[in-house]
């Protein structure tokens, strides 16, 4: 990788040295060129046709100023200021010409036009002599005639002589005046004229004047000509021809140097278009073979991929017709081929396409080649193919399908070439892939590579399709052959040794074996031992002989069951008839009592707990009790205490869950000794427990059954943890004993039922775990409780409750303040029953509600009426503790209260110690609303429950009452009693609760309360319970 | 590909703008000589010898402004003493009215052999061929620079003195920029602005040059009379031409010396430009010393000197008053020595 980075980084920095050599070549022949071209920069070039122009300009001034001065000399008019405007000029002219530093720069050029410059100087000195001579001249001609008249005026005309000298003045004139215009001959007639004129006499001064004239005129006019003549000597059209004939060939020297210099450059630009014509010639090669290069690159990249694409495709294609498709579609890309199809051979010799991609599908669609053909020539490549199984491959496909039926399709789709590929498996060519090109020469070696790589990959893929195929087959035949084994009746395969080598799963079911267990056994583990040899001989028998048996059979369970069975056993022989496996399947006889227990035991279990209920405790007991041996079973009823109370605190899931465990510790019991123990839910809260003993004798049985209950409560007063939280449970247990005998079911649950009353009933005053056997006088009391609560039921009805009233005595002052109320029972027949014997029942049965209510509005009427002779008198009143679940218990006080008008604070309620422990929250605030009325509170029998100080100050009390239980031994040194008394009445004056003493009734009783500072005291000492008018009686009495 | 061709097109563009410049300049530079040359075919005016002023001259007005300024500002003197003005006086035909300059009898003390000239007049002096008496300076802008290095007129010794004073004058400075396009003044702009002023002034519209346009009646005949004998004299053979006299050299005295014990020649044919008669009535005292103080006199000698003979005094007078008809206008008014 590095190599070929700095190779490449190399090629790179190569380039650019022969870029920037050839650049190199190119500025350098350019700077050349430019260098060659800037030589043939001339000013005397540029400025050629500029000197030219001033040189014909001088030459044409020469002319005219020449010209001008001819005119001039024989010319009278004159004037100089064209001349002098013309010789302006040509100064001018001239002055520039020298002033030009083109011509400056070529020496000969310079010399001969500072000969030009010069003698046109000598020209312009020429011009001004010429100038003024002329005008003498010029002046003495315009005079001449003037001067001659006045010449002629002054002389005397009458002398011969002066005629003479009239006529050789006239001479004079005329030579004079001709002289200007005529050759030089004139001025020597002139001159003759002048010398004859001399040989006369002195003139006068007019003539002397005309003279002077004519001498000036004799002088000047040489001069004039002198001076014109050597203008013309001067030769200033040669020396100008010179110079520009030397201008001319300096010039064309320059240009001839400049062809030169331009040959040169042309040959260079040449040499630089050769050279660039040859770079980019290069370059386009370049260009050309690169995209060549690319073209191919790019060729055989898409030929790559597109087998990358078909290897796939292979891959992944999970049928035939999908891979068909895919190939055709990768083979049809843009980069290969126009058209790609796949047809199959059919088993009628025709070849169809199954998938086709690229132009011209809709034709593909409903092809189809009949290959039963021999007539190879005309059918054209496909068959040929198929014919010779091998694949053809042409870039001159219309020519070779040109006699085919085939050629205008090859037209209208302007095929050039052809690929065809059978596809052969196992030497049968079963598909053909046909490819079509509009390209031409598109099969080159690496084409044709590519489609017989693709041809290979289709084969292998279709070999392994076919494998695929059968090995799904063989995998559904081995599933249907397992869900067959697999069926509802039971089945064992063994081998030829009758050796187990497979069961299925209706077999373990039936059996109780697991697979593991049978296997290598023989199935004669089944044996039930019901059937003779003879019978199994005969089986075998008929098994070797027809190869099937079929027929009723009895067969045992691992646990020992026998079950029924209609069996078949087949034998399963190979190909040549031996015996290879034997097949035995079983179709279970007792299938339809089994589902008969299923509903029993539906109906005969709990569905909360799972565990037997009344009915099947009711049948096992009937069953117990059908028994015919002596020995004695154990019936235990046990009842979960204030499960109702659990019930309402924690919620009925928590109750739930509490029975569940119960259940399952119930059915977790392991207790020695015992057997058939078996155990049911009864009621909501009640469990069973039924065993059988070996004890043959009642006092043996007795004492067994009790520990069992120990065994069996202790177990249940472990905590239990419900709801993620510990519970302490206690029970009541009632037990029965039976031994088989001609009771009923029923009879024995009445029986325990009765004990577990009892049981619940001192379980309610003790709060433990209570057990109570059952004997036979217990069950006539339960028969007579039933019928004194019957009675009961009816005595409020027939008014046969009275109402006795106890006065109550302050101590210091010894006045009547209250009175308690009790209630008396006299039966219709006149009996009087005492309350310890009915009011325990009256709470039990809930009559005490009812009955409460009458006792507070008897009271409260009673109070009434005392109220006129003893206004202050305060009445009290009991409330049992099952008054307290009532309700409606406040509202109906405060009714009562408000009916009769009587005021609360003279109506006092004495509730019992185990009132205020029992159900704190609620006591207190039911206490609390009877507070509020302002209605009193007073405990009663203080000192025989829990005599807590600390609860005492939670509950609005207002009075104890000291029980008479203390107060009957307050006057023995030896009891602790009076101390404790001492106590509570100090601790009641702590508190400022008032304290009343009850039972007393002996002097030294009272006497002792007094010194200890009680404050009220009620017994038999002042009084017995009285009738509503003895009480009255007894009160006038009193006050007296 | 396309980027060559861009390139190729952008040349050939550039290639025919370049050709298309070439020709215009080419067609431009003929169209310069012919104007050149058309400066021959000056028109002549009937036969007469002498030619009228032209009534315009084409001059840039602004320079014609700016030469008139420097022209009559002393300070281009070294003492602030002198202008061109102080001997072209404008009010005096354009010359000093003197015989010889201010100057020149302090020259004549420093520099005895030096002969000093008579003012010529600044009218017209641009249709002279040549400036000065002697004709030394060929053309206005040679002669303009002359004095301003006489020690003896304008006395300065280097242009920038000259220079510095026209650059720190806000209006020369400014007017010098807006004329010429420089930031600096230079010499020749200088005798540029003083000459073109010069060539403005022109007397067009002399009551001869009146005549010779073709009004016939505009002269007297004893004017006209005067006229033929400047002719028959042979005064036309020097003093012709636009400004009648004033295009050649000629020799003072072909008879006789005009002043036998003058200094004054400094070449050896004695010859003096032959000045001009334009305005002639107005330039008094004449000839190169200023000796001769009126026309008629002058015209006495000329015709004693050049001619020879004495001339009689009526043509004398008639000649007289030709000269007095080349007195010409000055921007619409008679030219006065008043």
């Amino acid at each position: 990788m590095n190599d070929q980075t700095t190779q490449s980084n190399k090629h790179l920095s190569n380039s650019f040295l022969s870029h920037y050599k050839q650049w190199g070549v190119i500025a350098i022949s350019l700077f050349f060129i430019l260098f060659l071209f800037q030589k043939t920069f001339n000013p005397l070039l540029e400025q050629r046709s500029e000197i030219l122009s001033k040189i014909f300009y001088v030459s044409e001034l020469q002319y005219t100023i020449l010209k001008h001065i001819s005119i001039n000399k024989s010319n009278n008019t004159q004037s100089f200021d064209i001349l002098n405007y013309q010789v302006n000029a040509l100064k001018q002219a001239l002055e520039s010409l020298k002033r030009n530093s083109a011509i400056s720069e070529h020496p000969e050029l310079k010399r001969k036009l500072t000969e030009l410059i010069h003698s046109a100087h000598q020209q312009l000195l020429l011009i001004e002599q010429f100038k003024t001579n002329h005008s003498v001249l010029q002046n003495s001609l315009y005079f001449f005639p003037s001067a001659y008249e006045l010449c002629v005026q002054s002389i005397n005309t009458t002398s011969k002589n002066n005629t003479l000298l009239k006529e050789q003045l006239k001479n004079i004139l005329i030579a004079g005046l001709i002289m200007q215009n005529t050759s030089s001959g004139r001025s020597i007639q002139l001159k003759k004229a002048l010398q004859n004129l001399k040989q006369q006499n002195k003139p006068s001064l007019s003539c002397q004047t005309f003279i002077d004239h004519s001498k000036l005129l004799l002088q000047y006019t040489p001069k004039v000509s002198k001076i014109h003549d050597q203008l013309s000597e001067l030769k200033i059209d040669t020396k100008m021809h010179s110079f520009y004939t030397q201008f001319e060939k300096t010039t064309s020297q320059i240009v001839a140097k400049n062809q030169t210099y331009y040959l040169i450059i042309l040959i260079f630009t040449i040499f630089l278009l050769i050279y660039i014509g040859i770079t980019l010639t290069c370059l386009f090669r370049l260009n050309r073979d690169l995209k060549t290069t690319l073209t191919t690159l790019s060729e055989k990249q898409a030929l790559f991929k597109a087998l990358i694409q078909a290897g796939s495709a292979i891959t992944l294609s999970k049928d035939k017709k999908t891979l068909y498709q895919k190939i055709c579609n990768i083979a049809s890309q843009k980069s290969l081929f126009e058209t790609c199809w796949i047809g199959e051979v059919t088993p009628e010799h025709t070849l169809v396409p199954v998938a086709y991609a690229g132009k011209g599908k809709e034709v593909l669609k409903s092809l189809v080649i009949p290959l039963d053909s021999t007539d190879i020539k005309n059918s054209g490549i496909i068959l040929e193919s198929y014919l010779q199984k091998k694949p053809i491959i042409t870039n001159t496909f219309p020519k070779r399908m040109a006699h085919t039926v085939w050629m205008k399709l090859i037209q209208k789709f302007d095929i050039k070439g052809n690929a065809t590929l059978p596809i052969i498996i196992e030497g049968n060519v079963i598909a053909i892939l046909v490819v079509y090109t509009q390209k031409t020469n598109v099969f080159t070696k690496d084409n044709n590579e590519f489609l017989y790589q693709l041809i290979d990959d289709i084969s292998i893929a279709l070999e392994r399709f076919k494998a695929q195929d059968e090995q799904e087959k063989h995998q559904q035949d081995l599933a249907i052959s397992s869900i067959a084994f697999e069926s509802h009746e039971a089945m064992i395969i063994t081998d030829a040794t009758a050796k187990i080598i497979r069961c299925n799963r209706a077999f373990t079911q039936l059996t109780g074996y697991t697979q593991q267990e049978v296997l290598g056994q023989t199935p004669r583990i089944l044996k039930s031992e019901l059937h003779t040899k003879a019978f199994y001989e005969s089986l075998w028998k008929q098994v070797y002989s027809t190869g099937i048996w079929q027929g009723e059979i009895w067969n045992r369970k691992k646990d020992g069951t026998l079950y029924a069975c209609w069996q078949s056993i087949s034998a399963v022989l190979d190909t040549n008839g031996r015996v290879t496996h034997y097949l035995s399947h079983a179709l279970d006889l007792t299938k339809d009592k089994d589902a008969q227990c299923e509903i029993e035991r539906l109906n005969y279990h709990d569905k909360l707990t799972n565990i037997p209920n009344r009915s099947l405790l009711i049948d096992h007991l009937e069953e117990a009790l059908s028994k015919s041996h002596q020995y004695y079973g154990f019936l235990f009823l046990i009842n979960i205490n204030r499960f109702k109370l659990f019930n309402d605190s924690l919620g009925h899931s928590a109750g739930d869950e509490l029975l569940i465990k119960v259940a399952q510790r119930l059915q977790a019991l392991e207790i020695k000794s015992i057997y058939n123990l078996s155990i049911a839910r009864v009621g909501n809260d009640e469990f069973s427990v039924t065993c059988l003993s070996n004890a043959q004798a009642s006092s043996k049985a007795q004492p067994l059954a009790e520990t069992i209950a120990t065994i069996i409560q202790t177990k249940l007063n472990e905590p239990f943890i419900i709801q993620k939280e510990p519970s302490i449970i206690d029970t009541s247990m009632g037990i029965t004993l039976f031994t088989p005998c001609n009771k009923t079911a029923e009879s024995l649950l009445q029986e325990a039922n009765t004990a577990l009353y009892r049981a619940k009933k001192i379980a309610k005053q003790t709060a433990q775990s209570t057990i109570q056997f059952f004997d036979a006088t217990m069950h006539q009391k339960n028969k007579d409780r039933l019928k004194f609560e019957n009675q009961l039921r009816t005595a409020l009805a027939n008014q046969e409750f009275r109402l006795q009233y106890q006065p109550q005595i302050a101590l210091n002052t010894r006045d009547i303040i209250g009175i308690e109320a009790l209630i008396r029972w006299q039966k219709s027949d006149g009996t009087l029953v005492a309350p310890n014997d009915f009011i325990p029942t009256l709470e039990e049965s809930g009559l005490i509600i009812s009955v409460g209510m009458w006792i507070i509005e008897e009271a409260i009427s009673h109070a009434l009426i005392l109220h006129k002779i003893l206004p202050n008198i305060a009445i009290s009143i009991n409330l049992s503790a099952i008054q307290f679940s009532d309700k409606y218990l406040i509202n109906k006080v405060q009714d009562l209260l408000e009916q009769y008008q009587y005021p609360a604070e003279l109506l006092e309620f004495e509730v019992t110690e185990s009132l205020l422990m029992s159900n704190i929250e609620e006591t207190i605030q039911k206490l609390n609303a009877f507070a509020d009325l302002g209605i009193k509170i007073a405990i009663d029998d203080f000192g025989t429950g829990y005599s807590s100080l600390a609860y005492l100050k939670r509950f609005p009390v207002s009075k104890l009452k000291i029980d008479k239980a203390f107060i009957d031994d307050i006057t023995k040194s030896d009891s602790s009693d009076p101390a404790i008394v001492q106590a509570t009445i100090q601790m009641s004056k702590a508190l400022g609760i008032t304290t009343i003493a009850e039972g007393v009734e002996e002097k030294e009783q009272l006497d002792a309360l007094n010194a200890m500072g009680c404050d009220e005291i009620q017994g038999y000492y002042f009084s017995r319970p009285l009738s509503p008018n003895d009480l009255q009686d007894f009160i006038l009495k009193h006050q007296e | 590909m396309n980027n060559s061709v861009k390139i190729l097109a952008g040349f050939a563009i550039f290639a025919l703008a370049v050709v298309v410049y070439l020709d215009d300049k080419k067609s431009n530079s003929l169209s310069q000589e012919e104007a050149q040359l058309s400066l021959f075919s000056q028109p002549s005016f009937q036969q007469e010898p002498i030619s009228p002023i032209p009534r315009s001259l084409s001059l840039n007005s602004q320079k014609v402004h700016l030469g008139e300024m420097l022209f009559h500002d002393v300070n281009l003197s070294h003492d602030q003493t002198l202008s061109c003005a102080s001997c072209h006086d404008l009010q005096k035909g354009g010359t000093d009215g003197r015989a010889l300059p201010v100057t020149a009898e302090y020259q004549k003390a420093k520099l005895p052999n030096t002969p000093v000239f008579n003012s010529p007049t600044v009218f017209n002096s641009s249709f002279n061929f040549v400036q000065g008496w002697e004709g030394k300076s060929l053309n206005l802008e040679q002669q303009a620079a002359i004095p301003l290095f006489n020690v003896f007129e304008m006395g300065n010794t280097t242009w920038s003195t000259i220079l510095n004073y026209l650059t720190q004058s806000p209006n020369y400075h400014l007017m010098f920029k807006e004329l010429y396009k420089t930031t600096t003044i230079t010499p020749e702009q200088v005798i540029d602005a003083i000459s073109t002023f010069e060539r403005s002034l022109f007397t067009p519209d002399a009551r001869f040059d009146l005549y010779l346009k073709g009004d016939q009646t505009i002269l007297s005949a004893y004017e006209m009379d005067g006229y033929q004998l400047f002719k028959d004299r042979g005064c036309i053979s020097c003093h012709h031409g636009i400004n009648v006299g004033g295009n050649m050299f000629q020799k003072a005295g072909i008879f006789k010396p005009l002043f036998e014990n003058a200094n004054y020649m400094n070449n050896i044919e004695k010859l003096f430009k032959v000045p001009s008669l334009r305005n002639i009535a107005l330039t008094a005292p004449y000839f190169h010393d200023g000796s001769i103080d009126s026309l008629e006199e002058a015209i006495d000698l000329m015709a004693k000197h050049q001619l020879g003979i004495t001339l009689p005094q009526d043509e004398n007078n008639k000649i007289q008053a030709f000269l007095k008809t080349l007195t010409g206008q000055y921007k619409g008014q008679w030219l006065s020595n008043e």
